[in-house]
């Protein structure tokens, strides 16, 4: 009696939050084509910009570079040493304008690190300015720190902070960032054409008007020499780490190179599971930047310093997919003291 | 562990256009989704045309950062895929594997390969020989094998009924029984002659 009087109720109620459930996730899956990763194929979480311009999440980043020699871009093949920081922009966008699928990632991803014992760069701090969520419109966010203008034709550092191509000036043959001050290994990046393209669309007027503006100025110096000559520049530096000496798998906190080459910094303070190294040249410029998976670093943490181990690499260079296999986790995790 | 979300996306997607690109995924058996089935149809324009052919997906633990294994569960004749085990030579499913390949572009590469065989760069060193000394041969051949191993139900099954009907045939029953009979029991041999005989 009492099932048959409860169930309809019951029923209906099932339904209605079935069909609430499954509108929500009809809802959630809306995101374009251009937001989707190209590696897992779901929206960009946290993404990572490489130096040719293309966008992945930043664990799938990680996860895709090469733990022994140098890595390539999943889409282009591009080759590269660094692992970049997230790009802030392209977070609080993305969560912004598709805030359901992007907090679901949030979730997903969050869930993920607690059972991998890791964790990703957080915005919430002053590392990242431009905040889109505290801004009512998404222009002040899309500007670039030098011009303060509208960003036209941005390029994204390998510490993830994003200006015009043009307001990127070599200091020293070296790029540098003017925020935040760290070097940006090889040269100009290439223009990240996923960002071109959205300010293209949100700020038609602003951007043709951007356009203009520097084609006056530049009438007579082309760019397209300069940027060549860059290029080659750029190739030249790129150091294929050979198997001489370097630490398998471990990669700079600072720099973000990987695998580090030469003396590797330990700090012996940090408990993070994916612990926190440095290569030689950042430990010598001792900066205060956050590690690159949250670490708690501080700057009265202790260094040991590791020389390359010739065994372990002998091994590696052996075994080397079967180690990469059994460590996701990258940066610093293989505990290999000598 | 395998990224099954990405897998699932993958296989939504790749079904969607099938009939544009003749390319075809799904698990192989049960649900589970590391052993898969793929079916691409022979370039136009080649002695591979108008066969269809299957290919065993094997996806390792580190899927998408490693390549899948692939390897035709048809017996086909080409430079660069074993004739007898179905191992396939090409690069990205190798060395030059890229995370942001999927199921679907890696085995339109697979159709591409069978349009442009690499005999310098071979799997199997009878059929890299016979393409590079006797070409004519070879296209016979790959011809032959495309028509006996891979066409597909229509024409599989006139060929089977050809060789199995031959028996029938000689036990003395008309040719054109003998074909109704074995297309009407799926094409069971003995099943066949029972339905022959019954008659």
């Amino acid at each position: 009696m009492k099932f048959n009087t409860h169930s309809p109720k019951a029923w209906e109620i099932k339904c209605v939050a079935d069909r609430a459930q499954m509108e929500e996730e009809e809802e959630e899956e809306e995101f374009p084509n251009e937001f989707q990763c190209c590696v897992c194929l779901d929206i960009m979480y946290k993404p990572v910009v490489l130096a040719c311009g293309h966008i992945s999440c930043f664990w799938c980043t990680h996860k895709a570079m090469d733990f022994y020699m140098q890595s390539h871009c999943p889409v282009c093949r591009n080759p590269y040493n660094h692992f970049p920081r997230s790009c802030g922009l392209l977070h609080f966008l993305l969560l912004k304008l598709y805030p359901s699928p992007y907090n679901r990632r949030a979730e997903q991803v969050a869930e993920e690190e607690k059972v991998h014992g890791c964790a990703s760069p957080q915005f919430e701090g002053n590392i990242i300015e431009p905040q889109l969520s505290e801004v009512d419109g998404a222009q002040d966010a899309t500007e670039c720190a030098v011009c303060k203008q509208l960003l036209y034709r941005p390029v994204v550092l390998n510490c993830g902070h994003v200006y015009c191509e043009s307001c990127i000036q070599p200091d020293d043959s070296m790029y540098r960032c003017p925020v935040c001050q760290s070097s940006h290994p090889r040269g100009i990046p290439s223009v990240c054409l996923f960002l071109h393209h959205f300010l293209e669309e949100y700020f038609p007027e602003e951007y043709s008007g951007r356009k203009e503006s520097l084609a006056h100025c530049h009438s007579h110096s082309p760019s397209g020499s300069s940027a060549g000559k860059q290029e080659q520049s750029a190739k030249a530096s790129v150091q294929p780490s050979g198997r001489a000496n370097f630490h398998p798998g471990v990669g700079c906190d600072y720099c973000g190179i990987l695998p580090i080459t030469g003396v590797r910094y330990k700090c012996k303070d940090c408990v993070e599971k994916i612990g926190f190294d440095l290569c030689e040249s950042c430990y010598k410029i001792s900066a205060k930047l956050p590690g690159r998976f949250n670490q708690q670093h501080t700057m009265d943490h202790k260094f040991d310093a590791i020389q390359p181990n010739h065994f372990i690499m002998v091994l590696s260079s052996f075994g080397a997919e079967l180690s990469a296999e059994d460590d996701g986790s990258g940066f610093g995790s293989e505990d290999d003291g000598p | 562990m395998v990224d099954f979300g990405r897998v699932k996306k993958e296989l939504q997607e790749c079904n969607k256009d099938f009939d544009v690109s003749g390319i075809k995924v799904g698990p192989k058996g049960d649900t589970n989704l590391s052993h898969l089935l793929g079916t691409i149809t022979g370039p136009v324009g080649t002695p591979y045309e108008g066969g269809t052919f299957k290919i065993d997906i094997t996806l390792p633990d580190g899927y998408p950062f490693e390549p899948p294994k692939m390897r035709f569960a048809t017996k086909v004749w080409h430079p660069n895929i074993s004739s007898q085990s179905g191992a396939i030579c090409l690069d990205i499913l190798k060395d030059q594997w890229s995370p942001a390949l999927t199921l679907k572009t890696t085995l339109l590469s697979v159709q591409a390969l069978l349009s442009a065989p690499e005999p310098d760069d071979s799997q199997d060193a009878v059929v890299a020989q016979q393409y590079l000394k006797d070409y004519q041969t070879f296209i016979g051949t790959t011809h032959y094998w495309t028509n006996a191993f891979a066409r597909t139900n229509a024409f599989a099954r006139t060929y089977c009924v050809e060789e199995k009907g031959q028996k029938l045939v000689e036990m003395g029953f008309s040719e054109a029984l003998v074909r109704s009979a074995l297309e009407s029991v799926g094409g069971d041999e003995n099943l066949a002659l029972e339905k022959l005989c019954s008659n």
